[in-house]
């Protein structure tokens, strides 16, 4: 008979993986197939579309599965998944720099006619670089990862309050960026 | 509390009704308000709205799981993904039935073909001709006994030069039945229920009647050269009797060279079963990110036994392997939209209908169900027959089929179309 792990709960998977090769394989494979998305939009997000990004993302998912037979405690997966993530991203950020001024922006929206050829999401990817990492990655976690507050504040190491604040700054400031280039967008019915 | 705050509480669901209120009344006065409420919600949907934006590379996804020492399977179990047995010896398999077919025809059904097979020879002799000695035979076990009847070195000239040109091995003469040397007897076939024969110049000559052709041997009796069954394979192939031209019409008037002929004829089993093996191959041209390695281009075989309840229609089984592009597409907690697409391996089997629509022409139809999962299928054939020299006949058409089945509580239905072709036992 066929299992169908995509219907287990995250907790179900977890301990799954504890087990043996083939069960632990398919149980990772569940959970991979889950989270794959939103782990890979927050590293794509806070590293960009690099070969170093594509690294990241694979050594969250190895580090987690090693982490798990090694009888790792995990209360929530998702953002468990983010942590090891994050923490990767900020290793390797460590001594970079966001060189991106907002200038420099608007030159290359205006040059590359951006708003004319390109998806919206191509601009925000743009306009989130310009962005504090702090908001940067509040935002993703939240908007693109679609996180409870709570999670956001878990992974983030802030309260509840900080992290709903520091979220909704984000929102605004990324808005601010933008609101040239989206001030003729129709809005869709 | 500022707009934009409101906005976002409102966006996110968190506003209370005092918030809602506030911001509806801004909303409504304010058009710099909406503007920006616009925006944001603008914004934050291109997320929503391109769902493959942030999917991981299939690189990057089997670097992890090769990491790992896994292998990733995707929608299906992994079960339902391998390569069956069935599919991996496909075209051997294939090749070993035609070749035990072949075998199986050349030792067994040539040697006992009888009433049923239909022969279409003239074999004629030289020198004087009673019409009471002209035989007439229909039958393999008539053209014996003409054989039979033949003098000595006649009945060596007919056997050497009929029974291999029709690939029959065992026909014994009968020393009995051996007569002097008369040369009196003459033996005639009927060419589809045509009277034929070859005048001094190669010339193939059709006559409607018995009476006919007696009366044209009769005339030209001493311009008459022997031909064989191997001329009239070789007329059979060309269709048109003018074409043939004739090699020799010296004493060993062999009249065509025989390394240029190919034999064909018409041949009607005694069973009413057939069996046909078949091969559809399926060639995808698309990428699939999901799982590559495990996509096979070439690997639909299928078997058909055929119970013929008349000449036209028969009723059988099929069972086949094959493989049907699956999408499947479903919604994650985003509303974001995400599609599977995998060619898992499926095993068929159900009843078979057959029937001849024209000379060559048959249709097949199939519907069963599917042994991997809960679901049906059906299939419509239509092919060509090409006959051969053996019983073998070999078929080549097109196909459409379709499948659905329930899988993980869901509904799947595919369809596919392409090319099939086999052989007939």
């Amino acid at each position: 008979m066929l299992k169908n792990y995509k219907t287990y709960s995250d907790f179900e998977l977890v301990e799954l993986i504890r087990g043996k090769k083939r069960v632990s394989s398919k149980a990772f494979e569940a959970i991979f197939d889950r989270y794959s998305y939103n782990v890979n939009a927050y590293v794509r997000t806070v590293i960009g579309f690099t070969y170093d990004a594509e690294d990241i993302f694979q050594e969250t998912f190895i580090r987690f599965y090693n982490n798990v037979k090694n009888g790792a405690e995990i209360t929530n997966l998702q953002s468990y998944l983010i942590k090891i993530a994050r923490n990767l991203c900020l290793n390797y950020r460590r001594d970079k720099k966001n060189n991106v001024e907002v200038e420099e922006f608007h030159r290359i929206v205006n040059e590359e006619n951006f708003y004319a050829n390109q998806e919206l999401l191509d601009i925000v990817m743009r306009a989130l670089d310009l962005m504090d990492e702090k908001y940067k990655e509040a935002f993703v976690l939240k908007k693109i990862d679609g996180l409870k507050f709570e999670e956001v504040a878990q992974v983030l190491d802030l309260t509840l309050e900080g992290a709903k604040t520091r979220v909704n700054r984000a929102r605004i400031k990324l808005l601010e960026i933008l609101e040239p280039y989206i001030k003729d967008l129709e809005f869709k019915e | 509390m500022n707009i934009n705050e409101l906005i976002l509480e409102f966006i996110d669901g968190t506003s209370t009704p005092e918030m809602d209120k506030s911001l509806f009344e801004q909303l409504a006065n304010n058009e710099t308000a909406q503007q920006k409420m616009k925006k944001i919600i603008e914004v934050e949907n291109s997320f929503a709205s391109n769902s493959s934006y942030f999917q991981p590379s299939a690189e990057s996804v089997n670097q992890v799981f090769s990491k790992l020492g896994m292998k990733k399977t995707g929608l299906f179990d992994s079960f339902s993904l391998m390569q069956s047995n069935f599919m991996r010896f496909a075209i051997p398999s294939a090749l070993v039935t035609l070749s035990l077919v072949f075998l199986y025809n050349y030792f067994f059904i040539a040697n006992s073909i009888e009433a049923n097979l239909e022969y279409e020879v003239v074999s004629l002799k030289l020198n004087d001709i009673p019409e009471e000695n002209i035989v007439i035979s229909n039958t393999r076990n008539d053209m014996i006994d003409a054989s039979n009847s033949l003098q000595a070195n006649n009945q060596a000239n007919f056997k050497s030069n009929n029974l291999k040109s029709i690939g029959l091995k065992n026909i014994d003469l009968k020393s009995e039945n051996i007569q002097n040397n008369s040369q009196n007897n003459i033996v005639k076939y009927i060419y589809k229920d045509k009277f034929v024969t070859l005048d001094e110049e190669g010339n193939l000559l059709n006559f409607e009647t018995k009476e006919d052709l007696i009366s044209y041997l009769s005339k030209n009796k001493n311009n008459l050269i022997e031909i064989t069954k191997s001329d009239f394979n070789e007329i059979d192939l060309v269709k048109n009797f003018n074409q043939i031209t004739p090699k020799n019409l010296g004493e060993n008037n062999s009249a065509i060279d025989e390394k240029k002929l190919k034999i064909g004829r018409d041949y009607k089993s005694k069973s009413n079963f057939e069996f046909t093996i078949l091969l559809s191959p399926t060639f995808d041209f698309k990428n699939n990110p999901i799982q590559p390695d495990q996509i096979s281009k070439f690997n639909n075989l299928s078997a058909n036994l055929i119970y013929r309840l008349n000449s036209k229609l028969g009723l059988g089984a099929e069972i086949q392997q094959e493989t049907f592009l699956q999408s499947f597409t479903e919604s994650d907690n985003f509303d974001r939209t995400i599609i599977y697409t995998q060619r898992p391996n499926f095993t068929n089997v159900g009843i078979a209908v057959n029937y001849s629509l024209l000379d060559k022409i048959q249709l097949y139809g199939a519907i069963g169900t599917n042994t991997n999962f809960s679901g049906f299928y059906n299939r419509f054939r239509i092919g060509r027959e090409i006959n051969s020299v053996f019983p073998t006949d070999f078929i080549i058409g097109l196909e459409y089929s379709t499948l659905h089945f329930m899988f993980n509580e869901n509904y799947f239905n595919s369809n596919k179309f392409g090319l099939f072709f086999g052989a007939k036992l």
